[in-house]
């Protein structure tokens, strides 16, 4: 057969590509050329973050003061300076970041696998899980690791539970996925209610309020340690995966005609997911908004395709969790809670980008 | 290459099957045509061959790799073309599989038998029904199949565009593979497929090669219907009789 038997294709993107080829950028470089920007923007939000707050240091200094844990640098700077760098700020952005990058791999994965832009981490049940797992660490007023504890076991409890109605349902499909997903959430946000009214007004009850909405306030390099191998563990794995979220994407029938185990993949990544946010939750609290809009962002950059999307959406999120955790602790003489940030800009900014995007690598039909 | 004894489906705790009794063979090279009325049961016999859905009763006995081309895909992303045809090399590669430079090689082969290289970097989404199909069969030529089986591919499309499906598929099966499809329009399998299954609900199929089965009679009863067959010019047509 002859592709002359079918009438031209409008062209304006073959000569963009062939505009693009004509530096050197094909589609491949284009894409090495997005993470290589978007690394160079959070390497310079983290150093922005670093040397921004009630102690303000110089970017000279940051920089200086960084490099001089790897080069023989003579100090010119004050102790203090240093101290705030590295004991105070660089633990707390480290674990804003890695939160960010779960939260953002997280809604890009479910996003894709669900095939629904309206999805984030919080479908599937686990955040109000590992909410009251928290909640019931501060309630029992257990010493401040067992709320990570608690978290990450009810996260994963909070899944077994999605899991189990699901298959309960009858059915193995998305949309019992979902419903078990919002069943868990309404339960376990019933039983964060309980445990609020059965707190101690005094004491565990406004720990609880605070915590619930979310902070990087006591963020430590234990956190960062305790989150990391989860996070990494778990994200490695999304990411090893994201060809497959491409093939989910088009639907469990279609998706099996090509070969693919969808029930072991799902699976595979809801555990995966899990795991990432249960991280998450257990050092900062409830944090939403971020894996809904982040990924909706990085398709805006790199288009649909989850192998591009994955990566962008984990640098594009680690750069702005570190951003408005970087307004929160700077914006006013108290903290402001991040869950609350995050929702007051996610929301605009959501709005924005549907504006903007109209959906954009999201099919219309 | 592809023989079916008297398979059955039902839905669980179904009391009536879907469809039962089937039977029939296929050798490579040759298409099989299925015809039925709507609620016969076609796209389920379709998903029993691809081993979607499990058989209640009966063998299917099938040697060779099996691909898929649906009615159409309802993925809610605007991937590439390229993207999109890539998929069927890689689904079977397991969790971790990543489409290789291998992979990438196939899909613009496949595309180009198809005729759509030209469109590799297009949006699919924004391609006309035709252009669609057409990658989907590409999607299914990618894994290198024995087998391929066709869900209604033309149901949705103008004349010009079912023609280039009908060649395609053609194509496909002078290249040695099995091609099976669906389709309301018997004139269809009289033209290109050298055997037909007509099926219908709680009426045995009748199967045998597509000059024989497609008569009047058997169209007739199928589809409850007089539908007359003849020549016009050179060419036989098949054309129901609307009341």
């Amino acid at each position: 057969m002859s592709s002359r038997d079918i009438p031209s294709p409008p062209s304006l993107t073959q000569r963009l590509n062939n505009l693009l080829g004509y530096f050197g950028l094909s589609k491949t470089n284009n894409f090495t050329l997005q993470i290589i920007i978007m690394l160079s923007i959070l390497t310079i939000t983290i150093i922005f973050a670093l040397s921004t707050g009630r102690y303000p240091i110089s970017f000279d200094h940051v920089v200086r003061i960084l490099l001089s844990n790897i080069f023989d640098i003579t100090p010119d700077w004050k102790i203090v300076e240093q101290k705030v760098v590295e004991l105070v700020r660089l633990p707390r952005i480290l674990v804003a970041g890695l939160c960010g990058a779960a939260l953002s791999i997280s809604g890009a994965a479910l996003q894709g696998m669900f095939r629904n832009p309206l999805v984030g981490p919080q479908i599937i049940g686990v955040s109000s899980g590992s909410a009251f797992g928290g909640v019931l660490a501060i309630l029992f007023l257990l010493p401040s690791y067992f709320i990570s504890i608690f978290a990450f076991i009810f996260g994963v409890i909070a899944l077994l539970f999605t899991m189990g109605i699901a298959r309960a349902g009858g059915g193995k499909n998305i949309l019992s996925l979902v419903l078990g997903g919002i069943v868990t959430s309404a339960f376990f946000a019933s039983l964060v209610s309980l445990a609020k009214y059965a707190a101690d007004p005094d004491d565990a009850l406004p720990t609880i309020v605070y915590w619930l909405m979310g902070s990087f306030n006591e963020s430590s390099y234990s956190d960062v340690v305790y989150i990391l191998v989860p996070i990494l563990t778990a994200g490695v794995l999304v990411y090893k995966m994201r060809h497959l979220v491409n093939i989910l994407s088009l639907g469990e029938e279609e998706a099996r005609s090509l070969g693919v185990n969808v029930d072991r993949s799902r699976w595979t990544i809801l555990l995966s997911v899990a795991v990432m946010i249960s991280a998450t939750v257990s050092v900062s609290g409830v944090i939403g908004w971020v894996g809904l809009i982040i990924p909706h962002f990085a398709r805006m950059i790199t288009g649909p395709n989850h192998s591009r999307l994955i990566p962008v959406s984990m640098l594009a999120g680690a750069t702005y969790m570190i951003l408005v955790d970087t307004v929160a602790r700077t914006a006013s003489y108290g903290e402001i809670p991040i869950g609350v940030l995050t929702a007051l800009l996610g929301a605009p900014i959501f709005a924005w980008l549907l504006y903007r995007t109209q959906l954009k690598g999201w099919s219309n039909d | 290459m592809i023989k079916v004894k008297n398979i059955g489906y039902k839905y669980p705790k179904a009391k009536t099957s879907i469809f039962e009794g089937h039977n029939f063979e296929l050798e490579a090279g040759e298409i099989l045509a299925i015809l039925g009325p709507n609620g016969s049961g076609k796209t389920t016999l379709i998903k029993s061959l691809l081993g979607l859905l499990p058989i209640f009763e009966g063998e299917i006995k099938i040697n060779g790799v099996r691909s898929y081309v649906p009615q159409h895909t309802l993925s809610p992303f605007d991937y590439s073309v390229t993207e999109m045809v890539v998929m069927g090399a890689s689904g079977q590669n397991g969790l971790f599989a990543e489409p290789t430079k291998a992979d990438f090689k196939k899909t613009d082969e496949a595309l180009e038998q198809v005729g759509m290289l030209d469109w590799r970097d297009e949006s699919f989404s924004h391609l006309s029904g035709g252009q669609r199909q057409m990658i989907l069969i590409a999607r299914a030529l990618v894994s290198s199949p024995d087998i391929m089986i066709l869900d209604e591919p033309t149901s949705a499309l103008d004349y010009r565009n079912q023609d280039k499906v009908l060649q395609t598929m053609k194509y496909v099966a002078d290249q040695g593979k099995a091609v099976i499809f669906s389709t309301h329009c018997p004139l269809q399998a009289l033209h290109v497929s050298q055997k037909t299954l007509l099926v219908k609900n709680n009426t045995p199929s009748i199967f045998g090669l597509s000059k024989d089965v497609l008569s009047q009679e058997n169209l007739s009863k199928l589809y409850q219907l007089p539908i007359a067959r003849g020549r016009l010019e050179q060419s036989e047509i098949i054309v129901p009789l609307y009341s």
